[in-house]
């Protein structure tokens, strides 16, 4: 049976922010089932870890900087990125409605 | 002054005549610029290549070389030509990620490597294709045409560095930067008959590095030769403050250590079974199997050793991976970053919608939403936690070989030779099978670095895969150098274009 119904492509598209026309959601209906159902094979595998194994416990330890402010020259190329500036600002849309 | 091409040079050999004053930085670049000019739209190598302004860009860097000589500052990359992948920030220029959403987004600094490539003297050539947001494996996912096989143009680069990949192996650049999360230098380095090396994890900054899956990510080189590997490595590894992932574990220079005495009588070389199942192309396994020989008569000793769980590499890296970029191309909503929607009326949350939904081609969408649902509630243990336990298990499994002795593992590099354009586009899973011998390497952080081996009777380069300990780029360059100068193999490898 079918793990991926259009109902959970369409609600996965909306928690990610994406609408889909009905093509897509068709196209991905197929191709997440058919890899959801490779993945599947995860539950056949032997797992010999220690139930409260941690993945953020594993050895590698990140180095420290000192906690020293920088000056970051960047400010003006950035805002000539922005589609609006206002002084050292982003005009982004209004959000509240 | 006597005459030289540097177009017949290696990246070694272009730094040591520039350095010497016999050729001069100015007419590598000509050279260079002229042949990028030829092919680059036959082959779609590069997003973006403005031969005047990449000139105008030299011109300034070469004030810099000619400074720095005077200065007696050791130049490592004096006046030698470089490509860099289109999701490595370049200062001022476009990086688009191979995407229509950043389609006019410019970096406002310069990736740590880029840093250094400059400071070595490098001229930077041009950002060159891969797959949108890194995602794929034969750049037919970048929203700007997928880049081509310079030995047959009918066949795929292979992905996701496939731009650079195929500049390299076209003679367009002698050197060029790649990204690898699953296989995204090797199997492209692969398919185009170059060197490809994908440092361990933490040894080359990301930072500047636009970010797919961040624990799995490794900035890389592409090179004609293990020599010039070795010289573009050089220059780039290291600690950077700047990323916090990237390690402070001692780096020495492998460069001056090439060429030197070094034997593989007594190493242990180890064959992972596997990978030499079903699905391997029978050509790939005999230039293989010749490749194994080869290191036999070196002395070396060669052993075949089971990891029970690398089979599972490809749906751990498909639920991490995909988990990770969920989550780090959230940001890409119009507002933060990437291409506004102009379509009138919408409210911020339609806006978002609106700007992904136009922006992003369809592999990225089919991630970000696998991504987002095996990390959604009531999903997240069955996927995102069993995956991460899997991925130590494999970690596990191949620090162990490497403990018991085994000095490097062997496989093919990708289980067939590069495919025809087309083929496998609309079937994802056949796709992401092409990273099958790649991707463990991601997972264990470890380095892992692919050199040709052959041609199959289609005349399409094979590689060879070497994995090393994590750190072990030394014994992982020298090892594969034994096998080019036993076999000639720098020289052997070069489209006819």
């Amino acid at each position: 049976m079918s793990r991926i119904d259009r109902q959970t492509v369409e609600k996965v598209a909306s928690l990610a922010y994406l609408k889909l026309s009905e093509d897509e959601i068709a196209y991905y209906q197929i191709q997440l089932d058919r890899i959801l159902d490779y993945i599947k094979q995860l539950d056949g595998a032997s797992d010999s870890l220690p139930s409260d194994w941690r993945a953020d416990l594993v050895g590698f330890v990140s180095p420290e900087r000192a906690d020293v402010a920088l000056v970051s020259p960047a400010v003006e190329k950035v805002l000539s990125s922005a589609p609006k500036v206002v002084g050292t600002a982003f005009q982004v849309p209004r959000i509240i409605e | 002054m006597r005459e030289l091409d540097p177009l017949a040079l290696s990246a070694s050999e272009l730094a040591q005549e520039v350095r010497t004053g016999n050729l001069k930085a100015q007419d590598v670049a000509s050279s260079f610029a002229q042949r990028v000019e030829r092919l680059h739209r036959d082959l779609n190598t590069h997003i973006e290549w403005d031969k005047d302004s990449t000139l105008n860009e030299v011109d300034k860097q070469l004030a810099y070389i000619e400074a720095a000589l005077y200065a007696q500052k050791p130049l490592p990359l004096a006046g030698v030509p470089i490509a860099i992948k289109d999701n490595i920030m370049v200062d001022s220029q476009t990086v688009s990620c191979g995407s229509q959403l950043l389609r006019n987004h410019r970096a406002a600094y310069d990736a740590t490597v880029v840093q250094k490539l400059k400071a070595a003297g490098a001229l930077l050539f041009g950002r060159t294709n891969m797959d949108e947001f890194a995602m794929g494996s034969s750049t037919e996912n970048s929203s700007y045409g997928a880049a081509l096989n310079p030995w047959n143009r009918r066949h795929v680069a292979g992905g996701s560095s496939g731009g650079s990949a195929s500049a390299v192996a076209a003679g367009m650049v002698p050197l060029a930067l790649g990204s690898d999360t699953g296989g995204s230098i090797r199997q492209p380095a692969s398919f185009c008959g170059v060197v490809g090396l994908k440092p361990t994890y933490g040894r080359i900054s990301r930072y500047g590095l636009v970010a797919y899956a961040s624990s799995l990510d490794q900035i890389g080189t592409f090179a004609h030769s293990v020599r010039d590997t070795a010289l573009l490595y050089d220059v780039i590894a290291g600690h950077d403050p700047a990323d916090s992932t990237s390690s402070n574990h001692a780096s020495a220079e492998i460069s001056s250590k090439l060429d030197a005495n070094f034997s593989l009588k007594g190493k242990r070389l180890a064959v992972i079974k596997e990978f030499m199942a079903e699905g391997l192309d029978e050509e790939v396994k005999q230039q293989f199997e010749q490749a194994l020989e080869v290191y036999r008569q070196a002395g070396a000793t060669i052993e075949w050793v089971s990891l029970p769980h690398i089979s599972f590499s490809i749906p751990v890296y498909y639920i991490l991976a995909t988990a990770e970029a969920s989550s780090n191309l959230a940001r890409f909503d119009g507002i933060r970053y990437g291409a506004r929607s102009q379509k009138p009326g919408l409210n911020l949350r339609e806006l978002y919608m609106q700007t992904r939904s136009e922006g992003f081609g369809r592999e990225v969408k089919q991630r970000i939403m696998l991504g987002t649902y095996v990390l959604s509630s009531g999903y997240y243990d069955a996927y995102y936690a069993k995956a991460n336990r899997i991925r130590e298990l494999i970690r596990r499994e191949i620090q162990g070989l490497f403990a018991q002795g085994i000095d490097l593992l062997l496989s093919p590099t990708a289980p067939t030779t590069a495919f025809e354009l087309g083929q496998k586009t609309q079937d994802s899973l056949a796709m992401y099978l092409s990273d099958i011998y790649t991707i463990a390497a991601n997972l264990a952080g470890i380095p892992a670095l692919s050199l040709p081996i052959g041609l199959d009777r289609k005349g399409l380069p094979v590689g060879m895969q070497l994995m090393a300990p994590a750190f072990g780029e030394e014994i992982l360059l020298r090892s594969a150098q034994v096998y080019e100068q036993q076999t000639n193999g720098a020289e052997k490898f070069r489209p006819r274009i």
